[in-house]
Parts: structure tokens; sequence; C-alpha cells
């Protein structure tokens, strides 16, 4: 199991925080003011994505400035929570382990319900969960009308409990015996709204898909979550979280328009001026998506999630919200805009490549002068943000998944209707190469582009820094195609061995061993 | 028996870089720089002092290359064989310092990068203080660890003698001083107790000792021949780091490998996000090798240009260090390639280095000599511009014309510097050449900024008969001035 809490433990040096942001106007300036324009049309979309990516950087400085906020905590505190484990088809087995830990919860007034939506979702396995309810000697909401999905499953169950605290975890998300004692005390505050705690994956050693869906994770709920408890913008996340039900009643609920519900939900209780805390302690203990569909569909959701509250909930106009919220949100909104940066930025040596189109001239060296040690101290701190648990594989994942965020852009733009779906808890067998097309098409596209410059100018700088730039996406792009490849020797070998051959992570080496075996 | 074997390989080490220097870089022709060192330190020792003080360098090379001349001569080889000492010493100083850092391994392979470094190799045999300077900063890196790592009287003692030689080997040291001082305040928690009033001793013993030979400096009249700097470019800050690791190549083979740069950020994904905190001999190191060279670039592009790469050797003992310490954290199937390609990929800059005639370090003089001794005459004028070429160019020349300099310059006056150039001196001057001489060889390099000029005056003026190219920027043109 991954370490619950290295990813936690971050103390960044301010110097390095200072010298990045000083890196971070530098190099937009540099660019904006000293480079002579190549194609102007490219320039100025170079410096489009340039101001977009100041402004990531820039809020991930200001998220990262001060990690070690302290709320009021009273360990006494003991009102009364009904716990929601919300179920929709998923194993018995994982339904009925999260629910005895629920049950089994060390706290004076808990009492646990299952929200059963395996019924309205015509899941073969709802009546399994009851029975499980019940031989557990808990309570079993089964809904018999439909709407909303999760979020509805909650507002459903609101109506037939009464504590003024709702628990709520998903149904692979096993809480520890102390999660009540350790997040209740923090709502001695009466505007306290919601109390969020890590999503950690007991299971991220699995494979490349579950280690890279943690390892991403472990950015956000390491230094993101703890720098946003100073600027009360805590993220709610849908589980592992305990919720005022004054302050969901008066946010209307969970939002049942949103397929990212609980994000959306935790903007309205913000709104409302309710508190929110982020509490840096692994509490419960849930399942990274086991297989690249699940992972992708988890990455649309999420993006699309997000880009309904900036497009169809107009995050920059809503009030209520405090400026440093408003950024938060903003910021953690806008990272699922970055796919369209990034589709910026590899098409920039495709288009050298066939076109001779360059948005700057310059010499080659001169960007590295600028670029180099910005990109050095930008990786650097995040590495000592994160207490060097920012990976190659976290950065690859990310940076591959532009093509689901340009889909989610596109369906938010759009206002198409967008479903939700759980994610699986088994991994799905199949070939999901498909889901990588987009970067395998990239590969081609670049061979022969490298084969029409060199045709064009011959083995010139110039064409040699774009191969360079070329291999530099295409070395980002392997270990994701690698994932979605077939299972058998490929996804086995290649794609824990690709990245493991850079971050060595021994559980991850003992199975790349086992699985080489077989 | 452990012990035996890093002292075979070490030696192993030693011999090959030996009959490098010794085969390879020591038959090299003398540059302009080691002719340089031969006047300075071909004089009594009061009159070393007094010169260098006069120059832009410290005196401790100087000193002790003067004794060196004493003892063995001013031939080529006995000049470099005192580099070649410093640059062999730095093979095992390398792997002390590898070894105190990190592990047998870095230090193993940081002792082999130092044996075939085509920097090095080149610098290691060059009459100059830089291959010292190299094994000072190894040393008082070593000794600079050992200080958080294994404290002791000894120790302490050691640094301070590395901080006052490195001081008085090259004013460029101040930059690691600088480095350890601002590591030292950071990270004054992992210093033993008591440390900061040994460590300020130490630094300040740097600095009195500095700041004495500033004062004489100042009462002998400094700066008095220093070399006319460009300001560094974007390409010249590159070049610093191709130099390190493959040596000096052509402008093309450089300006290919330096294009490949975006698969170093891709690399630095891999290097720093690791899931190890960094270790504070891995930060020391970072900061020791780049500080310097970002901070003589910034004293260059906004006070006075002092940037050249091999000033800059001081960044590359830490930089050895901590690349071989990145690629080793990799598993060591990975570790163990990229090894290999960095060692195969220096060896054969190395020999490329050896092998190419045209390579950007070579000077010509030793050739530009001998051609022109072969068709000199008496009634001949020979003339070298910039004037400080006349210091590698009579150290070879022994031909049967005159040697001048244009700009003219009285080097054996007090305090003479070269007369500053004019177009209308150069007209007088020719004018006077024509009444006089024949033929006028007319050896042109190191252009301080009017070299395309004089040749262009005499080219509309006088009838060229001949021009040689001997190495980069170094010709001689050959005028008809009168028909005797």
């Amino acid at each position: 199991m991954p370490s619950k809490t290295e990813f936690l433990a971050s103390t960044p040096s301010k110097l390095i925080l200072i010298g990045n942001v000083l890196m971070v106007f530098v190099y937009f300036f540099v660019i904006l003011l000293l480079f002579p324009h190549g194609n102007e049309a490219l320039f100025w979309v170079l410096i489009a994505g340039e101001v977009f990516h100041t402004w990531q950087a820039l809020a991930y400085l200001y998220t990262v400035w001060k990690l070690d906020h302290k709320a009021e905590f009273d360990p006494d505190f003991s009102g009364a929570v009904d716990v929601f484990i919300t179920v929709c088809g998923e194993p018995v087995d994982i339904v009925e382990e999260t629910a005895r830990a629920a049950r089994d919860m060390d706290y004076p007034s808990h009492r646990v319900y299952i929200l059963n939506d395996g019924y309205v979702a015509g899941k073969d396995n709802w009546q399994e969960i009851e029975a499980a309810a019940k031989r557990l000697g808990i309570g079993c909401l089964t809904r018999r009308k439909p709407g909303g999905a999760k979020a509805g499953n909650i507002n459903n169950a609101l109506g037939d409990t009464r504590a003024p605290y709702v628990a709520v975890f998903d149904a692979d998300h096993v809480p520890h015996p102390d999660f009540l004692r350790k997040t209740m005390g923090y709502f001695r505050d009466p505007k306290m709204g919601f109390v969020q705690t890590p999503q950690y994956y007991k299971n991220a050693h699995l494979n490349a898909v579950t280690l890279s869906s943690w390892e991403q994770q472990e950015l956000f709920f390491g230094p993101i979550c703890r720098g946003k408890n100073r600027l009360d913008s805590a993220t709610m996340c849908g589980t592992n979280m305990v919720i005022s039900r004054a302050a969901l009643i008066e946010a209307g609920g969970m939002c049942q328009e949103s397929v990212a519900e609980d994000f959306a939900t935790g903007l309205f209780i913000h709104e409302h001026r309710w508190k929110s805390l982020y509490v840096p302690e692994v509490l419960a203990e849930g399942l990274a998506p086991e297989d690249f569909l699940s992972y992708t569909k988890q990455q649309f959701r999420w993006a699309r999630g997000a880009l309904d509250v900036l497009f169809r909930y107009g995050l920059v106009f809503r009030k209520g919200l405090s400026l440093g919220q408003k950024a938060q949100y903003l910021s953690s909104v806008s990272y699922f805009l970055s796919g369209i940066v990034v589709i910026m930025n590899i098409s920039l040596p495709l288009l050298f490549f066939f076109f001779d189109l360059v948005p700057v001239k310059i010499d080659t060296m001169l960007l590295a002068v600028v670029f180099v040690p910005y990109m050095f101290l930008t990786i650097g701190v995040m590495s000592t943000t994160s207490n060097g648990r920012f990976s190659f594989r976290a950065i690859s994942f990310s940076m591959c998944s532009f093509w689901i965020q340009l889909k989610a852009f596109w369906s938010a733009v759009t206002r198409q209707k967008a479903g939700f779906s759980v994610t699986s808890k088994k991994g799905l067998q199949g070939n999901f190469i498909s889901l990588a097309a987009p970067h395998i098409g990239y590969i081609a596209l670049a061979l022969a582009g490298m084969c029409v410059a060199l045709a064009r100018e011959g083995l010139s700088p110039s064409v040699v820094n774009n191969v360079a730039w070329s291999a530099f996406n295409i070395g980002m792009f392997l270990p994701y195609i690698a994932a979605a490849a077939p299972e058998g020797f490929i996804r086995t070998r290649f794609a824990l061995g690709y990245s493991a051959m850079f971050l060595p992570p021994k559980p991850l080496e003992a199975k790349l061993k086992v699985m080489v075996k077989r | 028996m452990e012990a035996t074997k890093p002292r075979l390989y070490i030696a192993l080490l030693v011999a090959l870089a030996a009959t490098l220097s010794f085969f390879v870089w020591m038959r090299q022709g003398i540059t302009l720089d080691e002719a340089q060192s031969v006047w300075q330190t071909s004089r009594t020792l009061p009159g070393v002092i007094n010169v260098i003080a006069k120059d832009v360098h410290v005196p401790l090379y100087f000193v002790l290359l003067h004794f060196w001349e004493l003892a063995f001569g001013t031939g080529a080889i006995a000049l470099r064989s005192l580099s070649v000492i410093f640059f062999l010493a730095s093979i095992p100083a390398m792997y002390a310092l590898g070894r105190e850092a990190y592990s047998r391994r870095v230090a193993s392979v940081a002792a082999l990068l130092t044996a075939i470094s085509p920097f090095l190799n080149w610098y290691g045999s060059e009459a100059r203080m830089y291959s010292l300077m190299f094994l000072v900063t190894a040393l008082s890196h070593l000794c600079f660890i050992r200080l958080w790592k294994r404290p002791g009287p000894a120790v302490w003692t050691a640094f301070a003698l590395t901080s006052i030689l490195g001081t008085f080997t090259h004013p460029f040291f101040v930059f690691i001083l600088f480095v350890q001082c601002a590591f030292f305040v950071m990270k004054r928690g992992i210093f033993p107790e008591g440390s900061t009033w040994r460590f300020s001793i130490s630094v300040c013993a740097a600095g009195a000792a500095a700041g004495a030979w500033l004062v004489y400096r100042h009462i002998a009249g400094a700066g008095l021949t220093n070399p006319v700097l460009a300001r560094p470019s974007s390409v010249d800050l590159s070049n610093v780091f191709s130099n390190f690791f493959i040596g000096f190549q052509s402008d093309w083979v450089n300006a290919l490998i330096l294009s490949f740069w975006p698969l170093l950020v891709l690399a630095s994904f891999t290097f720093i996000a690791r899931k190890h905190p960094p270790r504070p001999e891995t930060s020391y190191f970072a900061a020791a090798s780049f500080v310097p060279i970002a901070l003589a670039f910034v004293v260059s592009a906004t006070l006075q240009p002092i940037f050249l790469s091999r000033y800059l050797i001081i960044c590359l003992p830490s930089l050895y260090a901590l690349v071989i310490y990145l690629l080793s954290t990799y598993r060591r199937a990975t570790s163990d390639m990229l090894v290999s390609a960095l060692v195969l990929g220096m060896l054969a800059a190395l020999s490329a280095q050896a092998i190419e005639p045209s390579s950007p370090v070579k000077e010509g003089f030793r050739e530009a000599a001998a051609y022109v001794e072969q068709g000199i005459m008496p009634t001949d004028l020979f003339v070298v511009s910039a004037p400080f070429l006349t210091y590698p160019v009579e150290y070879y020349y022994r031909g049967a014309a005159r040697l001048d300099t244009f700009p003219k310059w009285e080097r054996y006056a007090k305090d003479s510097v070269p007369a500053p150039f004019s177009m209308n001196d150069l007209a007088t001057t020719s004018a006077a050449w024509a009444r006089t001489y024949n033929r006028l060889f007319l050896l042109l390099g190191y252009d301080q900024g009017y070299n395309e000029d004089i040749r262009i005056y005499m080219d509309e003026h006088y009838q060229r008969l001949d021009t040689q190219t001997f190495s980069r920027g170094l010709a001689l043109y050959v005028y008809k001035l009168r028909y005797p």
C-alpha cells in the first residue's frame, strides 16, 4: 500500500516559491517582449497558452504558500451523524466491508445507512445489498424513484434521516475507526459547512493505471488541498467527508444537475458563507479505477463537472465567494482547460515539420536559456511541495489527458447531456488502445513530419530541436499508450517497466515480476 | 582487498590520462594564454607577483610555475607538466568526493569522467591555472561536505586552507565561497554545534587573503592588461555546458548536440520527479554547479564581461558528481545504460577533439610561426594584431625579419599598454612600413574589434600575395609593400 503520510508532509521553502514566481514572470515577459515574432497568429496563440501557464503556476504557488493551517478542534464534540454509503451495483463484498467499518466507527452517536441505488439503476444485486444491510444491522434506503444519480440518492436519504451531520462514503471507501473522532470536532464552529479528508487508494500498486491515479491524487490531496484550507476553500470530493445538514439544505441539497455533484455542491455551500476544512490525514481507504476505461470515464466526469461550474454555473460571475475562494475554484476548474494548451504545444513541432511555421524566430539556445531554468525550478517546486511524491507517471497521465479534457470542454460548451457513471470497482479486461488513438496518431504524424522537414532543410539545428520536442512529447505519451494497450507483453512489460525504469517503487517491481512470470 | 581495487582502478585511470596528456595534448602548439604565462613568470619572484597584480589573475599558479620553470625550463612539455600533475591529482580527488558525497559507484564514475573529459584533458595540459582550479574546487567541496558529515579539527583546517588556496588560484573561486556561505546559512541545521564561528573564521581568512591581494593590486596598478571580452549570449551560456561534456567540437556538431535540449527537460521530469527527498549533498552540488554560471552571466550582462567557460571550470567537479548521482538513482540496468552512453559519448568527443584540426580551441601559432619563418626575408616585416599575439608568436618565431605589433606596444616600458587603434595610425604606420620593407606578413587573430578594418585597409592599398588560416580566427595575410 502507498504511504499514508508522506504526501501530506511537505514544508516548501518560501525562498524557492518566490524564486519560482520571479521565473514565471521573467519567462513570460521574455517571450512576450523580447522574442521576434514568427508567424503572427501562432505567436499570439503561444502567448495565450503562456498566459494560461502563468495563471496556473501563480495559482499553484499562491495555494501552496502556507500549508500548515490550523482550525479549532473540540475532541468532545459529539453531534449526531447519519453515515451514508452510496451504492449503485458495486459488489456486495466491497459494500459490506465499507458498511461494517462504518458501523464500527468509534463514535457515540452515529447511524449507518446504505443508500442503495441498485434498484433504480437496474443492477442485479440490489436485493443482495439489502440483505447485507440487514445482516450488518444497519439501515438500507433503496430508492424506487430514479433521478439525480448519486446526488439524487443522497438527497433522497436526507428526507428519510434527521441527524444534524451527514458523513458520506463511496461504496469502496472504508473508513477508519477514528474517522468521526477526528473530523467531528471541527463542527464545534457552528459555521463549519463540511469537512473533507483525503481520497486514498489502497490498491495504488496494482497496476500502471491505479498507480498513476494515486500519484495524481497525491499532488491534489497533498499540497493543493492543504493550501486551500488557508483560503477556506476546501474542495468537496463526494466521499470521506462530513457535511452539516443545515449547510447542505441551505445549498439546495447535493447538486443533481452536475456530473461532479460534489464539486458543485461544495461551491454552493461556500456561496452561502459556510466554512470548510480539509483534514490532512488518511481516515478512509478506497479503490482507484483499475482499468484504463474506468480511469478515462472518471477523468472525463471530473473534467466535465468542473467545466460545467465554469460554463454552466458561471463561476466568474457568481456572488457570495471571497476573492481567494473564487481564485481557488477558478484554479481547480482551469486545470481541466489545460488540454487546449497541451494540444497547442504539441502541435508546434508538427507545424514546423510540415509548414515551416514557427511562433518565434530565435536561436533555439535562447529559448533554452530561459525555458530550462524555469522548468527546472518549477519541477523542483512541484517536487518539494509534494514532498517528493510528484512523479513522472503522474505528469505523463496529466498531460495525456488532453484529449479527455478537450472532449469534456466541447461537451460542456455545447451543453451535451453527460450521464453519471459509477467508477468500476473491479478491473475491466479488454483492449483500450483506441482511447490512446490521438496519442498514437501524433507519433505517426511526428515521424512523417520529421521526414518532410529533413527533406526540406536537412539536419539543421531547427530540425533537430523540433525532433527533440516531438521526442519529448512522445516520451510523455508512452506510459499512457502502454497502459491502454491490450493485456499481455506490452501492458505488463512496458506499461509497468517503462515508467518503473524511471520510478521504481518496490511493490510495483514485485508486481511486474509476478506478471511476467505468469 | 576491498581497498586495493579502487586504488588499482584509480591508478589505471591516472595512467590513461597521463598517457593521453603526454602523447596527445602536451604535443599541441602553445596557446596565447600559455605564452603569456611564460612571459609573466620568466622574471624574479617579486617581478612575477607585480606583473600578475597588473593582470586580471591571482598569483598562486604563477608563483608555482615560476619555480617549476627554474627547475625544468620553459619547453612546452616541461611547462605543461605542472598542470598535468594537478589534472592527474584531480582523478583521485574526484573519487574521494564521489565517495564522500554518495557511493563507491558514483565515485568510480566521477573519476572516470574526470580522466576522459575532453574539457579537462584540454585544460589539464595547458600551462594555465585551470587544472589547479578544478583540483582545489574538488578538494574544497570534499572538505565542505565533511564539515557536516565527518567534522573535526583537520577537516576545518583543510577547509580553511582550500578556501585560501582557491582564492589565490582564480578570482572566480569567490563564487564557490558564495555558494558555500549561502548553503551554510540555509542549511545551518545539518552542521554540528559550534560550526558558525569556525566557518566564519575560514571564510574570513580567505576574505582577508583576497583583501590583501586586492590592496596590493590597487597599489601595483591593476587591470592594465585586461582582455576585451564580449558580452555573453545565450549561445555562450549553452556552450559552457557543451564544453563541459563534449569539449570543443565544430560549430555544426556543437549546435546539433545542443539542439537536443528538450530531451534534457524530459530527463529532468524523471530526475527531479522522483520519490526521494533531495539529499543535502545534491542541493549543494546543484547550487555549486549552476549558481556560479548564473552569477557570471548576470555580472557579464550587466557590469563587465567576465564570462568564459574555462573560468567556470569551478562548476565542473560538482556538476559531474551531480549528474552521475542522478543517473545512479535509476534502477541499475537503466543507470548502467545511461552512464555507458555518457562515457562513450565523452570518449567519442575526446577523440574528435584530438583528431579534428579545426577544433575551436586549438591555436595555430606554432604552425603560423613555422610558415612565416620559411618564407620571410630580412627585408620583410612580420606584424601581429592584436598586439598580445606577440607572446605565442615570439615563443616559436625564429625568422629572419623583425617581429612587431599593430597597434604599437612597448611591452618593456613601465606600465605599458598597447596604443589605441585608429585608422589614421594605420595609414601612417603602413606608409612607414612601405618605405622600409618589401613585404608585410600580417598575422591577425584574437580580434579586439579592429582586425577587419586592418585587413580591408591593407587589401585596398596593397597587393595581397598570400593568405593562410592556421586555426579559427588566426589568419596570415602577406602583402607586397613596395617593389625592391
